[in-house]
């Protein structure tokens, strides 16, 4: 493989968020849009892809430290600061945004809701914690929660550290895709927590 | 001219109340606050408000203790040993508290949109407006790396526990100013075994007589102090404030 500058691959890459610098390689999409598929990630991780789906989703490649202002591609936003991953069509995966857990302070303890709960878009489905408040999260979409995220009830810090990996709140099969339309991308994400 | 958005104060009278009460003039707020940003064209934007109040005796535990069993045992204990209380599981953060005569229950009910606040800095804002409200009675509280609002390192003399919906608030602040301190003998405060609480009356009874002793309704004089420390504070936020 032939080497490659580190400075002729960080001008390929795609701005993600507000922030110009090298930012995280999050998607297999966006990458192989902007660089071409000879070229090897700066950074790449050996391990393995943890069993459950959101790496699919998010992508494989390499993940450097997430800035909680730096949101990724590929997701969709709401106004309530909550991600959507979607994957296989119609399950989605739930999480709120480095933006809200940053706001909200350390988290300590994470509600999640009961797999199998039927839920309308715009229902509470939870809340997280920091030690003095409570914030409820709500879900963009209608369907039946499928998985919860477990790991959170020891580790609600996750939420925290890693708000658009490891710290996925639920995954929910979703009845109508349409209701995603209303979502904003990062761009819009970006600008609309630039504004508030 | 300074930007202003007027807050609301209601102190909920006569005197004391059940915490039902409390929290049902707390759920129409917020509702009123909620439908107003999901019907926006229908449901005009509601004033933020503040609600202060005095409660009968109540212990209420936090949203995530109703998932602990030892807190819910604490529940069951609880009604037996203080039979003249009530206890209540509510939804906001933090943990066991109680309230009763002689403390001062202030819940802003706003939308922290408005003032551009993340919940992190609101919370500070509302210790902040507690202590400036107990400096008025010569006392120095503080902040630890415990919740609530602090005399020294064992003495609380305020709790703090908010509920998010949709950015709009409920819950807040609860200041003792000659609650019986007694009550609080059986929760224990964050954790801290040799923490006790205190209040205004406790910490300097002089300086409470002097200033309430000829007022019909102390602690409504007492949310009336704090609605104008809050304003203040609000206003500011307003004029200058950024996450």
């Amino acid at each position: 493989m032939a080497s490659i500058r580190p400075a002729a691959i960080r001008s390929r890459l795609p701005v993600v968020g507000r922030s110009a610098k090298f930012v995280p390689l999050l998607s297999n999409r966006f990458y192989s849009k902007t660089t071409p598929k000879t070229v090897a990630p700066l950074f790449t991780v050996s391990r393995t892809a943890p069993s459950t789906s959101l790496f699919n989703v998010l992508g494989r490649r390499s993940y450097i430290k997430s800035n909680e202002e730096e949101t990724p591609e590929g997701l969709r936003y709401t106004e309530e600061h909550e991600w959507l991953a979607l994957e296989d069509g119609n399950l989605a995966v739930i999480g709120i945004t480095g933006y809200a857990s940053k706001a909200l302070g350390d988290v300590v303890y994470v509600e999640l809701p009961s797999v199998g709960a039927s839920i309308v878009a715009g229902e509470p489905i939870g809340a997280v914690e920091s030690v003095k408040s409570a914030s409820d999260i709500y879900s963009p979409v209608s369907g039946e929660i499928i998985e919860i995220n477990e790991q959170l009830d020891k580790k609600p810090g996750l939420v925290n550290a890693e708000p658009y990996r490891r710290g996925w709140i639920c995954k929910i099969l979703i009845k109508d895709t349409t209701e995603l339309e209303s979502m904003m991308d990062n761009h819009r994400y970006q600008t609309f927590i630039a504004s508030s | 001219m300074a930007t202003r958005r007027a807050l609301k104060h209601i102190h909920i009278s006569p005197t004391q109340i059940p915490y039902s009460t409390g929290a049902a003039v707390q759920h129409v707020l917020v509702k009123n606050y909620l439908d107003s940003k999901r019907i926006p064209d229908i449901v005009p934007r509601p004033v933020p408000t503040l609600l202060t109040m005095e409660f009968l005796p109540v212990y209420t535990f936090g949203r995530r203790q109703q998932h602990d069993e030892e807190s819910m045992l604490k529940f069951e204990t609880l009604k037996r040993k203080v039979p003249e209380a009530t206890s209540v599981v509510t939804m906001r953060g933090g943990q066991t508290t109680f309230h009763g005569p002689g403390q001062l229950v202030a819940y802003p009910i706003i939308d922290l949109k408005e003032f551009n606040l993340s919940s992190k800095c609101y919370v500070r804002m509302l210790e902040d407006t507690t202590i400036e409200l107990l400096q008025g009675f010569g006392l120095r509280a503080k902040t630890t790396e415990n919740t609530g609002v602090w005399l020294s390192d064992i003495e609380k003399i305020a709790s703090v526990g908010v509920h998010l919906r949709r950015h709009i608030t409920s819950h807040g602040v609860a200041i003792n100013a000659s609650t019986i301190l007694s009550y609080f003998d059986q929760i224990v405060a964050c954790g801290l075994p040799e923490s006790r609480a205190t209040s205004i009356e406790q910490a300097t009874p002089e300086e409470w007589k002097r200033q309430m002793g000829g007022v019909k309704n102390p602690i409504q004089e007492l949310g009336n102090r704090l609605a104008d420390i809050l304003q203040e504070k609000l206003d500011h936020q307003l004029e200058h404030g950024k996450l």
